[in-house]
């Protein structure tokens, strides 16, 4: 989308990040780890793609960059998801009609619009075929809409910087699996959890990225600072324009204390009614008492007991929210356009997740949010690539990343560091034999998804911390079998068959580098 | 890089390095031999340093074919490009590098860098970025779990 014909105070590059780790757990129904994708299909991601379609459908003005990472593209076009998917549905629907809850007059309101919100993302899902990714092009043909890829299994580049093949691997590989799901190549590169290290921009020019995304202290920190801070892009000595988080405005929304989604009238994330229900209730759906996302109060605060949710109050709290952002950014465009006589660029990269998922009424908050935009003479919504280059502007891109301090510690517990050599390895092992053929590829797959970030994580905070370990394990260790074959000339063509059945969908990507 | 070694370096704070290392362990065992132990384990020694030009203090005492350990760069080090080196000492006390980082910016004292900028706009932007606030909001990495 095209700069307005007035002259907007400010220019904002809205940037959802969607991803996933890859899991399947064929053999045992709605697992918990699965239970991730699910719950995101229905609370963000199809709610989300359903209002971006009407929006173009009914001509809206707005301008939307979308980063689904390799691992979650692989799910999404996944038939055995599709599926599981349409159970997770029912089993929902199922549990909100169960007896006690049928007794509680006071859950009346929040349990019909739990209902109302399967019915409709179950009807949209069928209308679609359950193809996401068919709908992702559609949209991304449109005006509104640009879609970018990531690293393919979402590893954090910093932790493998040791390793150069490591990182283009994974930078490659992105482009690849986008490349084979959509039909075109992006020109945009999310990296993952905003990492950068000294030297990254020369890999990423080299693998075509166009441009990319940086925390804000990422433009500060290595000497020569943008010639407009962080209100424009600016091109890193390789070429690679970079687009900074502006982290004030991100606060509003991100905020531990004070952000938007802690209002009091919002849907509570962590309420989970199934935890209520009887055993006869969850076994006549069919399932155990797991955290499947009943959920029906609001957040309510202080020590009292969660009050039933009201979605009138929840959503009308999203429309006041979405103004005051609105406010917010004009009020702060008005400051840098000020100083640099220039409409500021105000980058806003979030998890999609947030969205929807984790903040209920979040997907209604941006909705309305770009509603405002459009009807504002204040700003506007524009994608990365319509932006006019300044090439004047040229900085030198800092060590930096988005979660807690800036600088990787999300992701560096002290048993994860460990992993990060190991991993160097296998990848070396594999490099000497010299080996091209798929058993090089089987044993490429497993590390890659060995180099996923989301282990870390979990290892790093604690949740899910077993699952972490375990599958950095399993998949070194499948590595290293398969790797060991081939240094031997043995290798167990029923155990890559194996593993290609746990994992087909990534598997069935292309050959990695060299081959 | 010596073979089937690795060597890790990131920032974790501004002036906090996080370096880890695995050593080969046939040259592990080679120069266990050939450099003296000091205590139950051959020291090695972590060394920061810009350039070809490095810290004169010998770096810091670290041990282990496979550890891990956080460096503190020296004085003056912020806002510049640095490399971490790992060596060892032979018996006739010669360095001897058993594997280097690549080339990492340190980042400036913002503050410092904030008053350098004098009174100009380009204060004036630095202020209004928020890139001084350090600690960014808490955001998390995979947020699906």
């Amino acid at each position: 989308m095209t700069d307005r014909q007035s002259s907007p105070a400010a220019r904002i590059v809205l940037v959802l990040h969607a991803h996933l780790p890859y899991v399947r757990l064929e053999g045992s129904r709605l697992p918990l780890q699965e239970l991730w994708l699910h719950q995101n299909l229905f609370e963000c991601y199809l709610p989300m793609l359903k209002a971006t379609g009407e929006m173009i459908r009914g001509g809206s003005r707005f301008a939307l960059t979308l980063s689904f990472s390799p691992t979650l593209i692989s799910m999404l076009d996944d038939p055995y998801y599709q599926e599981r998917f349409l159970d997770y549905l029912e089993t929902m629907l199922q549990l909100s009609e169960s007896p006690s809850l049928k007794k509680r007059p006071d859950l009346r309101i929040p349990l019909a619009h739990y209902r109302e919100g399967i019915v409709s993302i179950r009807d949209y899902y069928l209308s679609l075929g359950g193809d996401l990714i068919g709908e992702l092009k559609k949209q991304a043909g449109s005006a509104g809409v640009g879609l970018i890829t990531t690293a393919a299994t979402h590893a954090l580049l910093p932790a493998f910087r040791f390793n150069e093949k490591l990182v283009c691997l994974q930078i490659d590989r992105g482009f690849d699996i986008f490349e084979k799901a959509m039909g075109f190549r992006p020109r945009g590169f999310w990296l993952p959890e905003m990492g950068y290290y000294t030297g990254l921009d020369r890999l990423l020019a080299g693998s075509g990225v166009e441009y990319s995304f940086l925390d804000t202290h990422g433009a500060y920190g290595a000497g020569h600072p943008p010639t407009n801070s962080i209100f424009a892009p600016s091109r890193s000595p390789a070429g690679v324009r970079f687009f900074f988080r502006d982290v004030v405005l991100s606060d509003a929304i991100w905020s531990k204390h004070g952000g938007y989604p802690g209002d009091y009238g919002y849907r509570e994330f962590h309420a989970d009614t199934v935890y209520t229900l009887s055993e006869e209730e969850l076994s006549a759906a069919g399932t155990v008492r797991i955290p499947l996302g009943l959920k029906l109060h609001r957040i309510t605060g202080g020590d009292r007991e969660k009050e039933p949710y009201d979605p009138r109050v929840g959503m009308e709290a999203a429309e006041r929210h979405a103004a005051d952002f609105l406010h917010r950014i004009i009020r702060r465009a008005g400051e840098v356009s000020a100083l640099t006589g220039d409409a500021p660029v105000f980058t806003l990269p979030f998890d999609m997740e947030l969205f929807g998922h984790w903040w209920h009424e979040g997907v209604h908050f941006l909705v309305t949010l770009m509603d405002l935009i459009a009807r504002s003479e204040q700003a506007i919504m524009v994608r990365p690539d319509s932006i006019a280059e300044d090439t004047r502007s040229v900085f030198s891109p800092a060590e930096s990343s988005w979660g807690r301090g800036g600088y990787f510690g999300t992701w560096l517990s002290p048993e994860c560091l460990g992993y990060y050599g190991k991993i160097g390895a296998l990848h070396d092992r594999l490099e000497r034999t010299g080996s091209r053929g798929h058993e090089a590829r089987a044993a490429l797959h497993e590390i890659m998804l060995a180099q996923a970030s989301d282990w870390s994580f979990f290892m790093t905070w604690e949740t899910f911390r077993d699952y972490g370990r375990e599958r950095i394990e399993e998949h070194m260790s499948s590595a290293e079998t398969i790797i060991t074959g081939i240094e031997q000339g043995k290798s167990d063509a029923g155990f890559i068959e194996e593993r290609r059945r746990r994992y087909p969908r990534f598997s069935a990507f292309p050959p990695p580098c060299g081959s | 890089m010596k073979k089937n070694t690795t060597f890790l370096t990131l920032l974790i704070e501004p002036t906090l390095i996080h370096v880890s290392w695995s050593i080969d362990k046939t040259l592990w065992g080679k120069i266990n031999r050939s450099a003296p132990p000091e205590g139950p384990d051959l020291r090695l020694y972590a060394q920061v340093g810009e350039g070809t030009s490095w810290t004169g203090d010998g770096g810091l005492k670290v041990h282990g074919q496979e550890n891990r350990w956080h460096l503190y760069p020296p004085r003056g080090a912020t806002g510049r490009k640095i490399r971490v080196g790992l060596y060892y000492m032979d018996k006739s006390g010669k360095q001897h590098e058993l594997a280097l980082s690549e080339e990492m910016d340190l980042p400036p004292d913002l503050e410092i860098m904030e008053s350098a900028m004098g009174s100009g706009t380009a204060r004036e932007l630095f202020r209004l970025s928020g890139a001084a606030q350090r600690g960014t909001p808490d955001t998390g990495g995979n947020l699906s779990s």
